[in-house]
């Protein structure tokens, strides 16, 4: 009777245990899975900054792992809200490239690979890729402010904005570099392929902002 | 819902290929937990989607000991907000699960085994594999622990027939504990009140 008892029992619990895998966050549909992250450097002082200068290319990372131009009307469409949204809090746009040098900031956009790791409270995906050499400022090299470190993974679709400041660069190993002094990702919030994906896009570009507070000019 | 099927195909397979002893009984029943303390906290709403078996036999005409097994599952989903933490912030929706997969040892002490309605208190004391799940979008933390459980239950058994033979209706209200349950947003144990409804069967 015992081992009856157990046998049965035991049957029954590997199939009660089945109901525990789960893949719950299929539940989601695209925009609730819609993630949207940002990060600054806490030596950065927003309220002081000016004038900014806004890339005028979206650069894509091809399926080669190399970096391109992306000339889709999305690309222009995201370009403008990032451009709409700085001025909206108190920032000069300086669309002159010959004025980069003298520019407090610069904002590149690009559609990455999105990535992973966990710090804190959050799952913490932060994108990160190194900086590369296409900025129209002089070969930059990027620098990250600390907190979380950065691996690859190939979800594409992603976008991500990152912030350098133009007029403290760095030297790093010999290099000057240009401090990445905010980034703020959108993951696979391009992924879908679908006619939606322009109004997430420009819904993650203005929560991009929404959440990054900080970025403030004080008069 | 195939795994539901799936589970009572076999169980009924293990009856039917079973001699029928009045000693020995299989429960099975439909579960709905009711969240308490940090529980409620992370997961508020009430589960109904939950199952629980009995496997037990008669020691003596009072006290049945047997294994309790089963699954409950809460779940909560909340709406885009952000998250900050340090220099960092995320805005995502969050969604959020526990669930519970018990194995447990039972003891049932029925004051009487005699005629109509049965009656009857129990106390189950082993592990209970909990599944925590918090997700922003689809990343998330994952986490299986199997804490310490104890859970004290009363019921009642109402016979299909004018004797009892457990065969009938099974109503009990189950008190469900896990002192020593701690992760992430939980802290303080688990705690959560089970109404379950089902049958008792003979095998």
């Amino acid at each position: 009777m015992i081992k009856r008892l157990i046998g049965g029992a035991m049957v029954l619990l590997v199939l009660a245990t089945i109901f525990q895998c789960s893949k719950p966050d299929e539940n989601l549909s695209l925009e609730e899975a819609d993630l949207i992250a940002a990060n600054y450097d806490e030596d950065a002082v927003f309220g002081n900054l000016t004038t900014f200068y806004v890339a005028d290319s979206v650069r894509k990372l091809n399926k080669d792992g190399e970096w391109e131009w992306s000339d889709e009307e999305i690309d222009w469409a995201m370009r403008d809200e990032v451009i709409a949204q700085m001025k909206s809090r108190g920032y000069t746009h300086v669309t002159d490239k010959a004025e980069v040098p003298t520019t407090d900031m610069g904002i590149q956009i690009s559609r990455v690979n999105t990535l992973t790791v966990g710090t804190g409270i959050t799952p913490c995906y932060w994108p990160g890729w190194g900086w590369g050499g296409y900025w129209p400022c002089y070969g930059c090299g990027g620098y990250y402010p600390g907190g979380c470190s950065y691996t690859y993974s190939y979800q594409t679709g992603s976008v991500l904005l990152e912030m350098i400041d133009i007029q403290n660069p760095i030297e790093i190993e010999g290099e000057e570099k240009y401090k990445v002094i905010w980034y703020s990702g959108m993951n696979g919030i391009l992924s879908s392929s679908t006619s939606n994906d322009a109004q997430r896009a420009l819904r993650g570009v203005k929560t991009c902002f929404e959440i990054s507070p900080y970025i403030q000019k004080i008069n | 819902m195939k795994k539901i099927y799936l589970l009572v195909a076999l169980v009924v397979g293990i009856v039917a290929n079973t001699e029928a002893q009045v000693n020995s009984y299989l429960a099975l029943n439909w579960s709905s937990s009711i969240p308490f303390g940090s529980l409620k906290d992370y997961t508020e709403n009430t589960s109904s989607s939950g199952f629980e078996f009995d496997l037990g036999f008669e020691v003596t005409s009072n006290i049945m000991v047997g294994m309790t097994s089963g699954w409950n599952y809460h779940s909560q989903k909340i709406n885009r907000a952000t998250y900050v933490d340090g220099t960092s912030s995320l805005s995502a929706v969050q969604t959020r699960y526990v669930s519970f997969v018990p194995v447990m040892a039972h003891v049932k002490y029925a004051p009487s085994m005699e005629g109509g309605f049965q009656p009857y208190f129990g106390l189950a004391i082993g592990a209970q594999s909990v599944k925590y799940e918090q997700w922003f979008g689809r990343y998330g933390f994952v986490e299986t622990k199997w804490p310490f459980a104890i859970s004290p239950e009363i019921g009642i058994a109402i016979p299909f027939t004018t004797y009892y033979d457990y065969s009938g209706l099974n109503i009990k209200v189950k008190y469900n504990m896990m002192p020593g349950y701690e992760y992430r947003e939980i802290s303080g144990g688990l705690s959560s009140l089970n109404i379950n409804v089902g049958f008792i069967l003979p095998i």
